[in-house]
């Protein structure tokens, strides 16, 4: 059955972002509340790729953001990814993290950032596969008390573009 | 977490208590109890013009402010979705059936005791006061009635007086007596653990949650107080139960009841002790000795009656969160079993009494050692055992009250280069004095650190060593600065070395030595702690044992230096000063190379107590490092065989499968790895080239590098062998360490034995014919358990 890959579309506002929370929510321990889904996707709209099934419905989703990094490099973090459980296994994750990537590349990032569980060896294969590695260990990062893995992704030795100062955004999980 | 292709589970700490007041109930005051404003606000009805601009919004659009930012929206409120919204959970939960005033039975009674102490173990081992203790409807209640007043802490409602019954109603007595006093002492020893906890070595939400959510764990309450009620609730359950022996009743009910009262005497006992040896977490090491001491039996005893315990789980509830000033959405009880509460009690109590031992060093020198041996302990101390040993070390800013940082420093100076006393007794006149003194003030400053660091958990601690290296790195430059200044050479005297060689002597420079060897340590822990915390993917293992080895390389050559001026000074110590002077004054008038052989003037030569000690420390010091090098070796062949066979892909070959976009280089990755090593001077990190020909494996056959992976991982063993029969006046920071020491090469032992049996079922898959690796039938796994958490062990395996 193919998949269809596109970039979130605005105007479908309220009906995709029903759908990708519903999606992400099945494989939270603990949900995001409604504003997080609006920080990331509402303001990097650009940068969330759905895969839809021949239906029309969403099979996987990937939320990411791209901002300067303390002022020193422009930092693409990969938020959320999902796929359903019936589609896993057919590397539509991984052609969702491309896309993301390519996109944020294009953008000019210097780097990809995200954390994983350490337990989540799918996630962290699927990652390492593209080159990140584990940068540091996190302990009892998540609510659900594990520990877990910054991954980054260098992809540029360095910048000499400006970058504007940080949004402070994502700092948080440093 | 189920999931196969996410990121994971929610981040934590990202929820925090809503800041405003009116938005929750708070435990105790309902809406009416809102305080009015002194001010009455001129509201003004905006309804109209927020739905006016409202329709200006495009739908997906985005009305934020500059400063709002993913915290924000992660804390944000999200009312009227059960998962979100923890008030609705209250308004749906049914809670307010569940009557803490009810009689109930003494098994009831028991399991409530045993339930909430393994609350109470679960918060230490950190969840939430709002997962565990505080999902307690008996705690729930008495905190809320609770005003400042111990009495006030009952289980009625706030309306009603405390409807403690007659002591007839035993079902009665054993709920607003028994467990009344009970939850009391639990809430007292959380105030007291908590109060504990809030200091820079644990990090709040990572390692504990001390957020009480504005409620009071009664921290004014005298300690005092909490064990009266206690000792009177012991009291009048000996009584009750002397008066039902009297009765010769020798039913099983009967019996029953006795074990159940037998439980409650040991449970409260317990408890009063657990509030005391909190309550004297500062005094004399006996008294905490003698407090924990007592725990042993009465912690058996408490075992032997919970099989008695009959479950009432509706005793708790985790819609308690919707009534906690909290704006977090709805989170599980973090359930313990009993057996793994009483599990972490005991490892609780052990490790605070291991702490005490620190009182019992030998030197300065001795503690430096226990931290570090205190780090590396498997598993990681509890986040109370950790902040209680830096609290016992230092004391209103000195060590044990006692001394200053700055003794530390010295001493640790003194243990490893053993430089002249005078160093640290140069007089206000002496032209480096002040040099010397700023120089103390920041290793003062770097080592404070240090102890603090190595009580982190092991995650934490490596990130902080990442940050600490810096600071070292500077005061090295500091180090060698000052002590290159003329008027400083008269401590680092030239030192002949050997009379045949060119050299033209060496200086022992103590001060830079000791920097350098501290900063060279912090970045060897930082290497191979990545291999403990799994941070190296198995294709980086070669390329990280490569530089561990060469970080062990620059350490070795440095502490076989301090080694040499060490024997020098230990020589010229020996011989008499006037024969020394005249041989100096023979070597001056022949033009000899060791002009200031002798310390000038004022330059005392160390005392034989401080060369032996230093000789002991340095000799323990090469066998750890040659044990640590000589297993680099043997997993870098071990490694580079499964590299060679193709079990394991090249660092330096492509990240990423050819057929696919690259994303990254390998050079881009090196340097990324090397990041916390790249910002300091010395020891420069090697090129990538450098790297990459040094690892170059075309002129290499696997089964050579099995052969030599096996003779450096049996020379690693052998060597630990030695390492391992010192005896003990061999070695030095016996008294502290020596069982955990004696643990710790027990286990690199282990290591070197594990890796050896993987060698040898390498060695039989005959991996030249490659047929395995093929068909994809090889699987390498890492072990862990038992081995050195340094050297974990590679498994190798065929699939089935």
């Amino acid at each position: 059955m193919p998949i269809i890959y596109r970039k979130y579309e605005p105007p479908q506002t309220a009906r995709d972002l029903t759908a990708i929370r519903r999606l992400i929510s099945q494989d939270l321990s603990e949900p995001y509340g409604i504003y997080v889904y609006r920080y990331f996707i509402y303001q990097w709209p650009h940068l969330c790729f759905l895969a839809l099934d021949t239906g029309d419905n969403l099979v996987g989703v990937v939320v990411c953001k791209l901002a300067s990094h303390r002022g020193v490099k422009l930092r693409g973090y990969i938020a959320m990814l999902a796929v359903a459980t019936a589609y896993r296994g057919r590397g539509i994750a991984t052609k969702l993290v491309r896309l993301a990537i390519d996109c944020m590349i294009e953008d000019g990032a210097d780097e990809i950032v995200l954390e994983t569980e350490v337990d989540n060896e799918s996630a962290i294969r699927l990652y390492e596969r593209m080159g990140f590695i584990r940068s540091k260990r996190m302990h009892r990062y998540y609510m659900n008390a594990s520990d877990a893995f910054r991954l980054v992704l260098p992809v540029k030795v360095e910048s000499d573009r400006e970058v504007g100062p940080s949004s402070g955004a994502g700092d948080m999980y440093i | 977490m189920s999931t196969l292709e996410a990121n994971g589970a929610s981040p934590i700490s990202n929820y925090a208590t809503a800041s405003d007041p009116t938005n929750v109930q708070r435990l105790g005051t309902g809406p009416s109890n809102i305080p009015i404003p002194p001010v009455a606000p001129n509201y003004v009805d905006i309804t109209d013009v927020f739905a006016k601009e409202a329709q200006k919004i495009r739908p997906g659009e985005l009305a934020m402010l500059e400063t709002f930012e993913l915290v924000n929206a992660i804390n944000a409120l999200e009312i009227m979705d059960l998962k979100m919204d923890t008030g609705l959970l209250d308004m749906l939960s049914r809670d307010k059936e569940f009557d803490t005033k009810a009689n109930r039975a003494a098994r009831q009674v028991l399991w409530v005791m045993d339930e909430l102490f393994a609350m109470e173990m679960s918060w230490h081992t950190g969840g939430a006061l709002s997962q565990t203790v505080f999902t307690c409807l008996y705690i729930e209640q008495a905190l809320k009635n609770f005003n400042g007043c111990v009495s006030s802490a009952h289980f009625g409602d706030e309306s009603n007086e405390v409807p403690i019954s007659s002591d007839e109603d035993l079902e009665s007595v054993f709920v607003h007596v028994v467990l009344r006093e009970f939850v009391l002492g639990i809430i007292k020893t959380c105030d007291l653990s908590r109060r504990r906890l809030q200091c820079n070595e644990i990090m709040e939400d990572e390692d504990i949650v001390t957020q009480t959510y504005s409620l009071d764990l009664m921290q004014f309450v005298p300690v005092s107080k909490i064990c009266s009620g206690l000792t009177d609730a012991i009291n009048k359950m000996k009584r009750l139960k002397t008066e039902s022996e009297k009765q010769h009743v020798h039913d099983q009910e009967t019996a029953d009841l006795l074990g159940c009262i037998d439980g409650f005497i040991v449970r409260l006992e317990l408890r009063i002790l657990a509030i005391k040896a909190l309550d004297s977490v500062d005094d004399a090491p006996e008294k905490q000795i003698e407090l924990l001491t007592g725990t042993g039996d009465l912690i058996r005893r408490v075992v032997s009656t919970n099989s008695l315990a009959e479950p009432l789980p509706v005793a708790f509830s985790i819609a308690i969160q919707g009534r906690l000033e909290c704006g977090m959405p709805p989170r599980p009880k973090v359930e313990m079993s009993f057996g793994d509460a009483i599990a972490t009690l005991e490892r609780l109590i052990n490790g605070i009494r291991d702490v005490l031992r620190i009182h019992d060093y030998g030197s300065l020198g001795d503690i430096t050692t226990y931290f570090e041996e205190f780090a590396m302990r498997r598993p990681t101390e509890l986040p109370y055992v950790r902040c209680q040993l830096f609290k016992r070390f230092f004391v209103h800013r000195k060590i044990f009250g006692k001394f200053l940082m700055r003794d530390a420093v010295i001493a640790d100076i003194t243990d490893l280069c053993c430089p002249s006393p005078a160093l640290f007794a140069i007089d206000e006149s002496h032209p480096c004095r002040q040099a010397l003194d700023l120089f103390l003030t920041r290793a003062e400053v770097c080592f404070e650190n240090l102890f603090s660091i190595m009580c982190h958990n092991r995650a934490r601690l490596r990130q902080r060593l990442c940050g600490a290296i810096m600071d070292w790195d500077s005061l090295q430059v500091d180090s060698e600065h000052l002590e290159s200044s003329v008027e400083m050479l008269e401590f680092s005297p030239l030192l002949p070395t050997d009379q045949r060689s060119s050299d033209e002597g060496i200086r022992a420079l103590p001060l830079s030595s000791w920097v350098y060897f501290r900063k060279l340590q912090i970045m060897i822990w930082i290497v191979f702690m990545g291999f403990e915390l799994d941070i190296y993917r198995l294709e980086e293992w070669p390329l990280m044992l490569w530089y561990g080895d060469y970080i062990l390389g620059v350490m070795d050559s440095h502490v076989a230096r301090i080694e040499t001026i060490l024997e020098i000074t230990a020589a010229m110590r020996q011989d008499s000063t006037t024969h020394y002077t005249k041989s100096r004054k023979s070597k001056k008038n022949k033009g000899a190379k060791s002009i200031s052989a002798m310390p000038a003037s004022g330059a005392l030569p160390p005392s034989q107590e401080s060369i032996m000690r230093t000789r002991m420390w340095l000799a323990g010091l090469r066998s750890q490092i040659g044990v640590y090098k000589e297993l680099c070796h043997g997993y870098m062949c071990f490694m580079a065989a499964l590299v060679l066979a193709g079990c394991v892909r090249s660092f330096t070959a492509s990240p990423v499968d050819p057929s696919k976009e690259e994303y990254t280089t390998p050079e881009l990755l090196y340097k990324l790895r090397m990041k916390p090593f790249s910002t300091i001077g010395v020891p420069e990190v090697p090129s990538f080239e450098t790297y990459q020909r040094l690892s170059d494996l075309r002129d290499w056959q696997i089964d050579s590098l099995l052969d030599n992976a096996q003779i450096t991982v049996n020379n690693a063993r052998n060597m630990t062998d030695v390492w391992s029969k010192l005896k003990p006046e061999q070695q030095i920071n016996t008294k502290l360490v020596q069982e955990s020491s004696a643990k710790m090469r027990r286990s690199l032992t282990r290591s070197c034995v594990g890796t050896n049996v993987a060698i040898s079922v390498l060695r039989q898959m005959n991996l030249q014919h490659r047929s395995f690796v093929e068909e994809n039938k090889l699987k390498i796994s890492v072990l862990r358990d038992n081995f050195h958490p340094f050297f974990p062990v590679l498994s190798v395996s065929t699939r089935k």
